[in-house]
């Protein structure tokens, strides 16, 4: 057995063709990317709403944007 | 003992392939696809697919009904498709059911840990205007963060196709034939117009593929090894084929709003009496054959398709060359759930056997299985408009099916003076006596009716066996 630890796995019966696995390679660069940024963004989020329930203010019309 | 026959299109997937066994349709499973199958089946995706009519059914029998083969895990048994038809003879709208069809199976499979190993449009099938996916096999096991390896395959078998008929207006059957394997991405974005470009979806699935494909050739190892080792996250994968579901759900074909026969059926200059004694002469038709399978050469909107599956037939297969036509064929069956299935044919160039030692894919005359037969209208189409000899022409209607219907129209009803109004009169065997003939030289006629002022004739024929 072959094992790809988080990877693709190259094994298909078809030949996939290159140009659409770099095309997909590209949006998983960019989806990855998306996925980092909400992480961050996320972070950000909380760590405001920390600051804020902390200042003990009534945090649910700052949350809405 | 009679022996399992593998099927000529069924080879490429080493997981299994497809055998007959006399009227049974077998699948074997393979050492390669048994763990996928496994997996499938029992997690219970398979079985609610065919419950729902998506997917064929299967059975697992008896091994060894394909003999000694040691490589064989399972043999499954499919109930048997009355006719194949193929992504060449089907219209727009077919070909989009079908995408649909199949992305809507990847889109669900995908929440099921499931992925669709190929795309091939010849893994669905219709019943009526429904498709239905064939390839049990090929469906396997997710694994995280894996390409879509079919895309290509769906770009050139699937969407390129229906954007070549939606964006450019030209029809994708002769080319679809012409390369089984589909329309390249850099075929269609060499006919696309610059400004397509803006569309980031043509962008997306035809101009950067393409584009990347072509520079293919100069890739490195290293950025082979750095392809290989990135991924698709499941997300990306995921909204990749419900973008592509959107889109193609929203595609229309781009044919000119009127063509030659789509409205012929309210056109042709029928009054209603006698539309009215032609599809009484095709009741009685009907209800006394009561074909399982009716061919209907010629079948237009398919009005009297429509006729003869409430009179008696099981199901209909109609061809025309008319693509506006077959589209509202397409329609009826839909919309009324009609047994019936329109499919593109030029009847003087049927499709031939193609594709792996010319066997591949079968030519028309191969997959008859029609017992009854409509012709109505199409003899002068073919013995007038294609120069064909009449003799010909009928003897090849009679060689479809044991039973039928052909009508017959005279050179002075308008629509033959029409087709000779800038042409020769090289016709001069053309003539109700020679129809009459060519038929009682391979059947017998039932009943024979004039059905119009100008003399239409329809006839009824048993052909001898001989």
């Amino acid at each position: 057995m072959i094992f790809f630890a988080g990877t693709a796995p190259a094994q298909a019966y078809l030949d996939p063709g290159t140009g659409s696995l770099v095309l997909q390679a590209a949006i998983g660069v960019v989806a990855g990317g998306l996925v980092a940024l909400r992480i961050y963004w996320g972070k950000i989020k909380s760590f405001f709403k920390r600051k804020n329930s902390r200042d003990g203010r009534d945090n649910r019309f700052t949350d809405r944007k | 003992m009679e022996r399992a026959v593998p099927e000529n299109a069924s080879y490429r997937d080493p997981a299994g392939r497809v055998y007959l066994l006399g009227d049974r349709v077998l699948r074997s499973v393979t050492r390669a696809g048994a763990a996928d199958y496994e997996f499938l089946r029992d997690g219970g995706l398979l079985d609610e697919l065919a419950s729902d009519g998506r997917l064929i059914g299967c059975t697992e029998v008896e091994p060894s009904l394909l003999g000694e083969a040691p490589e064989v895990r399972y043999v499954l048994e499919h109930p048997r498709l009355s006719f194949v038809s193929y992504p060449y003879e089907w219209c727009f709208s077919a070909l989009k059911a079908a995408a649909l069809l199949h992305l809507d199976l990847s889109l669900e499979s995908l929440e099921r840990g499931a992925t669709l190993s190929d795309a091939s449009a010849y893994n669905v099938q219709f019943q009526g205007a429904r498709p239905i996916f064939i390839d049990v096999l090929s469906f396997r096991r997710y694994r995280d963060g894996e390409y879509w390896f079919a895309h290509r395959q769906f770009l050139e078998q699937f969407l390129n196709p229906l954007l070549l008929t939606a964006l450019r207006g030209v029809p994708f059957n002769v080319w679809l034939r012409g390369r089984l394997e589909g329309i390249p991405s850099d075929d269609l974005r060499a006919l696309l117009p610059w400004w397509r470009m803006l569309d980031w979806r043509v962008s997306a699935h035809v101009i950067l593929p393409a584009r990347f494909q072509r520079s293919a050739a100069k890739i490195g190892d290293d950025r082979v090894a750095r392809i290989k080792a990135r991924s698709l996250p499941k997300s990306a994968f995921r909204s990749m084929l419900a973008s592509l579901r959107r889109w193609i759900e929203g595609l229309e074909p781009s044919l000119p709003r009127q063509s030659a026969w789509s409205d012929y059926a309210e056109t042709n200059g029928y009054r209603a009496l006698e539309a009215e004694s032609k599809a009484n002469f095709l009741r009685r038709f009907a209800a006394k054959v009561k074909p399982r399978c009716l061919w209907d050469v010629g079948c237009n909107a398919g009005h009297y398709a429509e006729i003869a599956l409430e009179a008696g037939a099981k199901e209909v297969i109609g061809f025309d060359a008319d693509h506006g036509a077959l589209e509202k064929a397409f329609a009826r069956a839909s919309k009324g759930g009609l047994r019936l299935l329109p499919l593109y044919l030029d009847a003087a160039d049927p499709s031939p056997g193609q594709g792996w030692r010319g066997i591949e894919r079968k030519a028309l005359g191969d997959r008859r299985n029609a017992d009854g037969l409509l012709a109505l209208a199409v003899v002068h189409h073919l013995a007038i408009g294609r120069n064909l000899p009449l003799k010909d022409v009928v003897d090849w209607l009679i060689g479809l099916a044991p039973q039928g219907v052909i009508e017959f129209v005279e050179k002075d009803d308008p629509c033959v003076r029409q087709m000779l109004q800038f042409r020769y009169d090289i016709f001069p065997d053309y003539g109700r006596e020679n129809f009459r003939a060519a038929v009682l030289a391979r059947a017998e006629i039932i009943e024979e009716q004039e059905i119009t002022a100008n003399r239409r004739l329809l006839v009824w024929y048993n052909r001898r066996d001989d």
